[in-house]
């Protein structure tokens, strides 16, 4: 294997990529203290604390008006330029991906707010299908040329209808999508697209929808939040371990998490660890019409009911204690 | 009381499954728009938490 001898020397020497990696520190520091910016992170900071773009002055500049947005990524580039030609193997503090057709850099996170520069590549690019998510989207493209459409979905959850309106993007171009409802499928980038993109999650984000495009049927459902993804593994890495005094956390789960999957996939794994602790909590969810899951729950209840009679004895002894 | 021990395969899933975060049924060609969420590799480089803010 060639390995760079710039590289051998990193590897032997990590004084360095420390140098490297603090002039990047530098970069960053240099931008934040232009003029303008410290409001815009401000701002950004404040979006992600759940304040809508129209409460952020600064940051809502950058999203809808002329040069702005330009001259903010302007400035930032030529900041990490100067530190990336005298520091050729520095890495700009920003997770990045790129996969041959988009590169996406992720320029700051702040709760519920993300920042992200996007560059697409030339090329058609034909979706069979769209997703759907519980965040709102403001994009700035900066350069590039594309045609694409903007996609509304309406209808119900499981069927939906599409409306459809062709749009141009180029430089100057400011959008703003309901990301449950809209979203922008790109087609033939001309010349590279690069876009500054603002995205801001809902509070407790619903699951994403995957769309066939053709037949507007619901093909794919997918958790909103990552954390809710990581608790359901949790339940049922505990379920596999037979962790039985884990049931009334998942009980807990069952009853107080805000995403439907995660709650049953939860009341399953106590029920299977815990029957009594399980069909206590099932016949709760069942009772109360208000709650999302009370339908499955009460066929589930009766199901049991059916099958094992001692869950009518248990539920006896709950009501008379 | 006697609880009958409950086999989770035989608990039924919800009429729509939920799949974990961030799954597609149909990969998009290029990112996906709809969701970001990248992976640090380079860990003393990039730490979680790093960026303009």
């Amino acid at each position: 294997m060639r390995v760079h001898p710039d590289i051998v020397t990193l590897r032997s020497d990590r004084a360095p990529q420390r140098h490297a990696q603090t002039a990047m520190q530098a970069a960053i520091d240099g931008w934040r203290a232009e003029p303008g910016v410290a409001a815009v992170l401000a701002d950004f900071q404040r979006c992600g604390q759940g304040a809508p773009l129209e409460r952020c002055p600064a940051l809502e500049q950058v999203f809808s008006q002329g040069d702005c947005a330009a001259e903010l990524m302007a400035s930032l580039t030529r900041h990490f330029a100067c530190a990336i030609a005298a520091h050729p193997l520095g890495h700009p503090p920003f997770r990045n991906g790129f996969d041959g057709r988009a590169s996406t850099m992720l320029l700051g996170k702040s709760g519920r707010a993300q920042l992200v520069l996007q560059a697409r590549e030339p090329g058609a690019l034909s979706t069979p299908c769209a997703t759907f998510t519980d965040m709102v989207r403001y994009d700035a493209v900066l350069a590039g040329q594309a045609t694409a459409r903007i996609l509304r979905i309406h209808g119900a959850h499981e069927q939906v209808g599409f409306s459809e309106e062709p749009i141009v993007l180029a430089p100057g171009v400011r959008l703003g999508f309901d990301c449950s409802r809209e979203t922008l499928m790109p087609e033939q980038v001309e010349t590279r697209l690069v876009t500054l993109r603002l995205l801001q999650c809902a509070a407790t984000p619903a699951p994403g929808r995957e769309y066939c495009r053709q037949t507007g049927r619901l093909l794919h459902q997918s958790a909103g939040t990552l954390a809710s993804s990581r608790r359901e593994m949790m339940a049922a890495l505990l379920g596999r371990m037979g962790r039985v005094e884990a049931a009334p956390v998942l009980a807990t789960m069952a009853l107080t998490e805000s995403e439907q999957s995660l709650r049953w996939q939860a009341l399953r794994e106590c029920l299977a660890l815990d029957a009594a602790e399980g069909f206590v909590v099932l016949g709760r969810i069942a009772r109360n019409s208000d709650d999302a899951l009370a339908h499955p729950a009460g066929a589930l209840r009766a199901q049991l009911l059916e099958a094992h009679p001692q869950f009518a004895q248990l539920e006896a002894e709950q009501c008379r204690a | 009381m006697k609880l009958p021990k409950i086999d989770l395969s035989s608990l039924p899933d919800l009429n729509t499954l939920t799949g974990m975060f961030g799954s597609m049924r149909t990969p998009n060609p290029g990112h996906d728009d709809s969701i970001v969420v990248l992976m640090t590799i380079v860990y003393e480089t990039a730490p979680p938490g790093g960026g303009i803010i």
